[in-house]
């Protein structure tokens, strides 16, 4: 068991639109305030709970469910638990420390993550950093956390920019293909053309993580491991407008030692492969 | 199953190389500079504005010449952006060619660094209209001054 601090970078090899909420039509970026020698700036980042459950949490739970062949067979429950944490919706005054050693075996990912079965929190071992924008006003961060020297960063705002979509509607174009062109027949007064806008990182800018693995044996980091690379595989999306090809992340692990990335994901894969039916078992008597 | 691939990883030194990419422009003059440079241009156009354009849209038409021609220009190119802009409004060329101002700024930005030429071209897309309140202002400072 040891603790061990993975740092990475992620580039954005599209715009990035992790939002906060909307203003109008226009979808305004996540920011953060952060004290600066200029006052505080207000600056985009990624929070740990997005990558949390888009790097890690969904990858590596979707592809148990296949390798378990689990779909179709799991609860709502038991799939609220293993993709999203779960809810504690029971008495949790007895603990069950048997139960949660037999996770801690079948489930690396769980341990590392944690979870609520309904009676019982199930502390996880991993401090997921938020993503930190390279950039001028995170300098002090970035020293201080990636030993970074002030090189003299470009401001966030020269990261920020925008985009406009239109969503249209079928009666410009195709309203003959239904039942109800006689209702307009002055088509092009009735159009409803919606434009919807707003704020992106740009292309090329790069964001600043880590995860904080605690007391972890070489499975959880091999589960780690395993679910950051079928994310990137996945495409390694992060925030809205997918749909769209935004939101796509180049992730880079720094790091000065050499780590057996593919000793550790083996050991993981093989693990998991070999425990599936107590692990599956485990999961249908937690949720009994 | 196909087996992802292993992720990619720097070392710290490696990543502090990356970073140059990410480090402020080498700027050799000031937001004020390229500012005063957008305002001047910006206020002599309406002397080689075509004249089978409605004058009534005069700023309107410098306005969304500025706009296009910053947002098609690439690399910096001045004279790309100048050509632009002025085809956009129809000047005459024998008019535009003739025009001490116009030598002035294009030699003086000409000889700008890459990061000053694309803040200049990029500030008529960020600080549009308040270059042509106050270009509109020197313009009719000059109708003064020439009556």
């Amino acid at each position: 068991m040891n603790t061990l601090t993975i740092r990475c970078i992620s580039e954005a090899l599209s715009p990035i639109t992790h939002m906060q909420g909307v203003s109008g039509n226009e979808a305004m970026i996540a920011r953060e305030p952060v004290t600066t020698a200029h006052g505080t700036q207000w600056i985009p980042f990624l929070s740990g709970n997005a990558i949390r459950h888009r790097a890690i949490r969904e990858p590596g739970v979707l592809w148990l469910i296949q390798a378990y062949g689990l779909k179709g067979i799991i609860s709502l429950a038991e799939l609220n638990f293993l993709m999203h944490g779960g809810n504690l919706t029971e008495s949790n005054r007895a603990e069950d420390t048997g139960r949660i050693a037999e996770m801690y075996r079948t489930w690396p990912l769980l341990r590392l993550l944690g979870g609520c079965l309904p009676n019982q929190i199930l502390a996880g071992s991993l401090d997921v950093w938020r993503g930190v924008l390279v950039c001028a006003e995170n300098t002090s961060v970035l020293c201080n956390d990636f030993g970074l020297r002030d090189v003299g960063l470009r401001p966030s705002e020269q990261w920020i920019d925008g985009y406009q979509y239109t969503r249209s509607d079928a009666k410009g174009r195709a309203l003959h293909q239904t039942a109800d062109a006689g209702l307009f027949p002055d088509k092009k007064s009735n159009t409803n053309l919606m434009i919807f806008n707003g704020q992106c990182v740009t292309r090329g800018a790069v964001f600043a993580h880590g995860f904080t693995c605690k007391a972890v044996s070489d499975l959880e980091i091999g589960a780690l491991l395993w679910s950051l690379r079928l994310w990137q595989a996945g495409g390694g999306t992060i925030g809205g407008q997918a749909s769209r090809g935004h939101g796509r992340l180049k992730m880079t692990l720094i790091m000065d030692e050499v780590l057996d990335q593919d000793g550790l994901c083996r050991s993981y894969v093989s693990h998991a492969m070999s425990l599936k039916d107590e692990a599956v078992a485990w999961l249908h008597g937690a949720f009994a | 199953m196909e087996i992802p691939q292993l992720l990619d990883s720097l070392t710290t030194e490696e990543f502090r190389q990356k970073l140059a990419g990410l480090s402020r422009e080498t700027r050799g003059h000031t937001d004020h500079d390229v500012e005063d440079m957008a305002i001047r241009f910006a206020s002599i156009l309406p002397l080689v504005f075509g004249h089978d354009l409605d004058r009534l849209t005069l700023w309107n038409r410098i306005g969304s010449a500025l706009t296009t021609s910053a947002a098609k220009t690439v690399d910096g190119d001045i004279g790309f952006f100048v050509q632009s802009v002025l085809t956009h409004i129809q000047a005459e060329t024998g008019q535009a060619v003739s025009m001490p101002d116009m030598m002035d700024i294009l030699g003086k930005t000409a000889a700008w660094s890459l990061e000053d030429r694309q803040a200049w071209i990029r500030h008529f897309q960020t600080h549009l209209i308040p270059t042509l309140i106050f270009a509109r202002a020197q313009w009719n400072e000059h109708k003064e001054h020439t009556k």
